[in-house]
């Protein structure tokens, strides 16, 4: 019987595929893509574009991004579906789409889907992911950080990786260094983040051990005067990412107080 | 192994260039370089305008953990802040010709303020043979612009070189509002061997009525290139506030049929005016 049936399945492939090759079908998406969110004294801006149309240009739809807004605990606190036209972008702050009340710290979601569930259009597209950036700035736009997203919603766990950034800092031009970190898996993660020395990678200074929530974030500040740090290069590295490449994203702030920002 | 990083000065925004070239080992990688040859050798090379103006084919040995530093104070063509350069770092590790992945670390500063913004990007594989130009397609949907704030893309266009100037490349360069309208467009050609930065708030001419509040647009651009490092800069004249991004190549978002999306995806100009007359 098992035979038969294994026959069969070999008789059936090829028109199977023909008919998937044939036939109109949904936009084969991805996990949504997550990036950081920060409140507050912060302003936040997400930079979603209908990216298969400008592929697909004679036939190109509307599409949508299923977006939702997670608290530093993981709690889902906002949630919205947003619909893009062909060739178009919207510029999502989360104070305007969600109104007041929004956590001073999180993680942004984004996930695309056709607003036609059945269209050939994209087909040949393969399996796409959500495409966008996130513009940190405080009030008055006396800073910016521009800052593409890393990482996707339950992407290969990373608690045992050891990791540090090829990024050199300058302790003798930046006063305050700012890490964020997120967690876009639904299992809590145990994540150390500290400084290394260029000259000596042995020593961690300002270990900052810490359990992550699922969907949950975390922000941690570094003053290096405060911690005898004020000249030479260093870097940030990691024991334990929540996802293998959710990197934290870099502040670094200057002596006047602004910032500029960086994935690691 | 090696690798070759392709990097530009943004003078056009009053901007000064500082990149560490570094030679790390990613923790996924710790072997490789443990395994020996752990120096990094580096050539480099700086074009302005399609003509090789600087080439230094020892610039630079360094060791594991350890960095270059590449600025003007170690590349004299780097103090001519009037001319835009585009510079390619050659980095080898042992003699095997494969490909090795390694970040560098570019740093831009605005001023005599001590700000700067940093970004770590990836250097790129050595094509055998003649370079081929290809089609590329580039998506920014991350350019703002107010009565204060510009953005500037630099393209850091690389061909072969076979010495005197490089020919060019025709690029479409779309600037669309978030409703997919087209603003405005431009023809180039952009020579090869060359770093091209683009003033966006210049090229939309007063397209766009501006006002305090940030306007954010996609630039898409279609061209023919060997390869491209591409940047976007973003600036607050009044604040000197800063940002800086790469761009990232379609196969972060896709994984079908490459040649289909780079064919179609020049159609686009024709899509777009059909859809509006």
């Amino acid at each position: 019987m098992s035979s038969v049936w294994s026959n069969a399945k070999d008789v059936l492939r090829p028109l199977k595929h023909s008919l998937q090759h044939h036939l109109p079908g949904r936009l084969r998406a991805a996990a949504p893509v997550v990036q950081a969110y920060l409140g507050g004294e912060f302003e936040t801006r997400y930079t979603l574009v209908n990216f298969p149309s400008l592929y697909s240009p004679r036939t190109a739809h509307p599409c949508v991004y299923d977006v939702a807004l997670y608290a530093a605990d993981g709690r889902r606190v906002k949630h919205d579906s947003l619909r893009i036209a062909p060739f178009g972008s919207l510029e999502v702050r989360p104070s305007e789409l969600f109104g007041p009340n929004l956590p001073e710290l999180g993680m942004f979601t984004a996930r695309i889907r056709t607003a036609n569930p059945l269209t050939f259009a994209y087909k040949h597209l393969g399996l796409v992911t959500s495409h966008f950036y996130a513009l940190y700035s405080d009030r008055a736009q006396s800073s910016f950080a521009l800052v593409h997203p890393q990482t996707l919603v339950d992407a290969a766990r990373g608690e045992n990786m050891r990791w540090q950034s090829g990024y050199l800092l300058d302790a003798g031009k930046i006063r305050k260094l700012a890490a964020v970190q997120v967690n876009p898996t639904s299992q809590p993660v145990d994540s150390g983040l500290y400084l290394v020395r260029a000259e000596d990678r042995a020593q961690h200074l300002g270990v900052r051990d810490g359990c992550i929530p699922p969907m949950g974030s975390r922000r941690l500040v570094w003053d290096l005067p405060e911690m005898g740090l004020t000249q030479g290069m260093f870097s940030v590295a990691a024991r334990g990412l929540p996802t293998n490449n959710a990197k934290p994203i870099l502040f670094t702030y200057f002596n006047d107080g602004s910032f500029c920002g960086m994935h690691a | 192994m090696q690798g070759q990083f392709i990097f530009s000065t943004c003078n056009r925004a009053g901007l000064s260039l500082t990149a560490l070239l570094r030679n790390t080992a990613r923790s996924d990688r710790e072997g490789e370089v443990a395994a020996g040859e752990s120096d990094m050798r580096v050539g480099l090379r700086v074009f302005h305008a399609g003509v090789l103006e600087y080439e230094c084919g020892d610039f630079a040995t360094i060791p594991a953990d350890g960095f270059a530093e590449v600025s003007a104070r170690t590349c004299p063509p780097l103090g001519d802040a009037t001319r835009e350069f585009l510079l390619l770092a050659h980095c080898r590790r042992g003699q095997a010709d494969g490909y090795f992945a390694q970040e560098h670390q570019v740093t831009y500063a605005g001023g005599h303020d001590g700000r700067s913004t940093s970004l770590l990007y990836d250097q790129m594989p050595i094509p055998g043979g003649t370079p081929k130009a290809n089609s590329i397609l580039l998506m920014a949907p991350k350019v703002w612009i107010s009565d204060d704030v510009d953005t500037f893309i630099a393209l850091a266009n690389l061909g072969g070189y076979s010495g005197g100037r490089s020919g060019g490349s025709r690029w479409q360069i779309d600037f669309l509002a978030q409703s997919g309208a087209k603003i405005h467009g431009l023809d180039l050609d952009l020579v090869q061997n060359a770093s091209h930065v683009i003033d966006v708030k210049e090229a939309l001419g007063g397209r766009l009525e501006l006002s305090d509040a940030l306007n954010m647009l996609t630039v898409v651009a279609r061209g023919e290139t060997g390869m491209c490092a591409i940047l976007t800069f973003l600036r607050n004249r009044r604040t000197r506030a800063l940002a800086l991004e790469h761009s990232l190549s379609p196969h972060y978002y896709m994984n079908g049929d490459f040649a289909r999306v780079r064919k179609e995806a020049f159609l686009f100009a024709d899509a777009a005016s059909g859809s509006r007359s």
